[in-house]
This record gives structure tokens, C-alpha cells and sequence, in this order.
């Protein structure tokens, strides 16, 4: 029985915690998906971890039946523990949150590399590098 | 809640970047559409689906990112400009190869997402002596006089009856349930295992919820189905506000942490004999709990498992 895939989205929630609310409803309701059985799926796979945000890629079939992968925290998240900040900059170009070094920039990318859609690990550096530059975060060597 | 929606085309690399500038000028939550994962899913499918390429060619750029905002007004997206511009520049100097950064933003109605399903949402039969319809549908469906109609609106609370763990629970419910018990049921959500218990001919019901949301549907639901005389449902932490009494059973569908907070007091809830349906529980979740029965005081009488759920039948020592 091929089923035919027809959403692949991938969502940020807090584990144990998802409701009907965005993203879960306006991204999975309108796929058709019984948003309450995504919910407490969601919730008892996650309800080990209380505190973490966790991506979640979420598969929608022809028949509204679905399946989720969970993913490692997103690379924003990690950056922001590591520096132990709340948000990024809310005017990045001239207030900086932080300074982070190249080592902790290629730990975070190698932690992610197991679900980052990059090729290597450079790529998955720059990405994390881009990614922490834009929030603000000053990188040195 | 009405929503606005701002989509941005972005590549995959600069996604995660796109996603925090969001959340960083207020989203309530990001969505994130990546080709990458459909080409993954394209060459490496895990459950023989299939994927065509018509269905992802809209991201051309690379991925999606949607920003779910509160919709305060039409000029939200005009107040929130300034601080979007400001991320999206420092994401185009930030070294990531972000794309065109071109968005748009759409009002969302919350109708457009919380009823579509519904459509899928259709009667379920237990047993053949018990049946879940939703109300639209009450109409469309006879039953013989004893046959238990359960009449539930999904609305926003957890209890359908199309989840495993519901109906796992309803079945054992049909075996253990005697006329005359008392019932306990933790976590009620839509309220439909107090609702059954008191057709099954429980005498009286309490169901607890802390989830005001979950309180006022279920006392819907009770009202509707014709039980308020039987059926007590009150907001409560787990057993916190739950009257101390002897149940003759007692019902928890909640999740693996939940069920073992309240495992080591709950035999103080239950009559001699008294038995426990616990549900909400992960196939691979089962012995945690099994192996915690002794020290609470509890013996296990059977396992029952549908798909990837169980539930855990046990009986307080005697």
C-alpha cells in the first residue's frame, strides 16, 4: 500500500505541550489531519524530555493518515543555551548578544549533522555560523 | 484564534536562521517547509510512500518558513516591517545563502483550520454493543434500544474516540465495569470514559481534568448525553481536588509521566478489589509501569495492546 505524500512539514513544539494552537493547528488542520490524535501522539513520545523544543517532521498521506519523525533541537536553540541568551538581537547589525568560538560552532554543527540537510560538516559549520551571525552572535577563532 | 500568517521563500540553509528572526520579533510559532526533506523522503521512503515531484516543485527557492502572529488588527504586518527588514538584511550580511527573502502575509481564520477535519470525522463502533457518533451525525444512525450510544464532540479536548488509547480503554471499560461501581476517571477530556462508565451503569462518576477547556467540554458532553445525574466532572491537578473515597475502578488515559506521578497513592483511592485501567501508554512504555505495580500496592490482571497502545488492567491487593 504506496501511500502518496502530500505535506511534509516540519514544526517547532515544546515537548509534551503540543495543542491544537499554531503551528500544529493551522499547519495540520487545513492538511485535514485530526489535529488531537497528532497532539497526544506527540505528547506521549515527547513527555521524557519536559523543557526542550523539539522538531518535529511531519509527514501527511493521501488518506490524512500520518507519521513524525522527532529531530535533534534546532540550531538556534543550541546556540542560544550555549550562550545562555532568551532571543537573538533585536537589532543584530549593532547590539550583539554574544561571542561564540569556532570549536563550539563545529560541536553545535556535528550535534546537528545527524538531521541538518547538509552535505559535510563545513556546510553544516556555515550554517550554523550564518545562523548565529544573524542573531547577532559574534564569532571568533 | 484568527491568525496572521507571513510566508517567506528562503534555501534550506538559511531556514533556521529565517525561523528564530521570527520567533524573535514575536511569532507564536514557525512552520517550516524544506525540499530537502521531500527529496529525502523521495529517495529513502520508510513506509512505501511515494512521493511526486509536482507536489514540492513550488519550492523553488529551497524551503518555505511560515510565522503564525495573533491577529491583532490589519496593520500588524505593517508595524511589525521595520523589524522584520532588520533581521532579513542581517541575514543576507550573515554569509548564509538565504535566497530572495520575498514574503507575503495572509489572515488565517481559526474556522479554516480547527473544522476541516471534521469532515473525516465519522460514528465508531466499539463494540458491537457500544457505538461514539458525533452529533451532527446523530441523526443519520439508528441503534437497537439497548445499545450504548455515545454521542461526542471532538471540539478541543482529547477523546474522540478514533484514538487507540480511547478505545482500548473503552473495551476494558465494557469488561470491568459492574452496575452499581463507583467510577474515578483521571484526565477526562471529551469525558466519553465517565460518559460510558455511567451507561454502563456505573452510579456515580467523578471526571477530572485540569485542562479548563477539557472541564467545560466534557459537562457539554455529559449534559448532551444525558447523564449530569451520574457524572460529577471537576478541574483538578492528577488526584489533587479528587475526593477521597473507595472507587470501585478507576480510569487513567493520560501519558507514561502522568500515570506514575500518581501511581504511589492511588490505592488510597480505591475500594477493596478496586480495579485501575491505565492507559496513554506507549507499547515500549508498558514495563515501566508493570514493574511498578508492586511498590503501589497494585496486581496486574492483563495487557491489551492496539497498534503502537496499551493499556494496563490491574487490581489493588487485597
Amino acid at each position: 500500500m504506496a501511500k502518496r505524500v502530500i505535506k511534509l512539514v516540519k514544526l517547532q513544539v515544546a515537548a509534551g505541550k503540543a495543542t491544537p494552537a499554531p503551528p500544529i493547528g493551522p499547519a495540520l488542520g487545513q492538511a485535514g489531519v485530526n489535529i488531537m490524535m497528532f497532539c497526544k501522539e506527540f505528547n506521549a513520545r515527547t513527555a521524557d524530555q519536559p523543557g526542550m523544543i523539539i522538531p518535529v517532521v511531519i509527514t501527511v498521506y493521501e488518506d490524512r493518515s500520518f507519521t513524525f519523525e522527532l529531530k535533534t533541537p534546532p540550531a538556534s536553540v543550541l546556540l542560544k543555551k550555549a550562550l545562555g541568551i532568551e532571543s537573538g538581537s533585536g537589532e543584530p547589525n549593532k547590539k550583539k548578544v554574544g561571542t561564540l568560538s569556532r570549536a563550539k560552532v563545529r560541536e553545535i554543527a556535528e550535534m546537528k549533522m545527524v538531521d541538518l540537510n547538509a552535505a559535510s560538516v563545513e556546510a553544516a559549520m556555515r550554517m550554523v555560523e550564518g545562523t548565529a551571525r544573524s542573531m547577532g552572535i559574534v564569532i571568533a577563532d | 484564534m484568527d491568525l496572521w500568517r507571513v510566508s517567506l521563500s528562503t534555501t534550506s540553509e538559511a531556514a533556521d536562521a529565517v525561523s528564530v528572526a521570527l520567533e524573535d520579533i514575536g511569532a507564536l510559532a514557525v512552520e517550516i517547509e524544506d525540499r530537502a526533506d521531500w527529496v529525502r523522503k523521495l529517495q529513502a521512503p520508510q513506509f512505501g510512500e511515494w512521493v511526486w515531484e509536482k507536489d514540492f516543485a513550488r519550492l523553488t527557492e529551497g524551503a518555505f518558513v511560515h510565522g503564525y502572529f495573533e491577529y491583532l488588527g490589519t496593520s500588524l504586518p505593517n508595524e511589525l516591517q521595520p523589524r522584520l527588514q532588520a533581521r532579513l538584511e542581517q541575514i543576507r550580511a550573515s554569509g548564509l545563502e538565504a535566497g530572495s527573502l520575498q514574503y507575503e502575509w495572509e489572515k488565517v481564520e481559526s474556522e479554516s483550520y480547527l473544522d476541516v477535519w471534521k469532515a473525516d470525522y465519522h460514528a465508531v463502533s466499539v463494540s458491537d454493543q457500544m457505538t461514539i457518533v458525533p452529533s451532527w451525525e446523530k441523526e443519520q444512525h439508528t441503534f437497537g434500544s439497548d445499545h450504548i450510544v455515545l454521542v461526542i464532540d471532538p471540539g478541543v479536548a482529547f477523546g474522540t474516540g478514533t484514538h487507540q488509547t480511547t478505545l482500548l480503554c473503552l473495551r476494558a471499560l465494557i469488561t470491568q465495569l459492574q452496575s452499581q461501581m463507583d467510577v474515578l476517571d483521571i484526565g477526562t477530556g471529551t469525558g466519553i470514559l465517565a460518559i460510558a462508565a455511567a451507561k454502563l451503569g456505573a452510579r456515580h462518576v467523578v471526571a477530572a481534568d485540569l485542562d479548563e477547556v477539557a472541564v467545560r467540554v466534557a459537562r457539554d458532553n455529559v449534559l448532551t448525553n444525558d447523564v449530569l445525574d451520574r457524572v460529577q466532572v471537576i478541574r483538578s491537578d492528577l488526584l489533587q481536588e479528587v475526593p477521597e473515597h473507595g472507587y470501585h475502578l478507576i480510569t487513567a488515559n493520560l501519558l507514561v509521566n502522568l500515570v506514575q506521578r500518581i501511581l504511589p497513592v492511588l490505592y488510597r483511592y480505591l475500594a477493596q478489589n478496586g480495579v485501575v485501567l491505565f492507559s496513554g501508554i506507549v507499547k515500549s512504555q508498558v514495563e515501566q509501569i508493570t514493574e511498578a505495580l508492586e511498590n503501589a500496592k497494585l496486581e496486574l490482571l492483563y495487557v491489551e495492546y492496539l497498534d503502537d497502545w496499551a493499556v494496563v488492567c490491574c487490581r489493588k491487593k487485597g
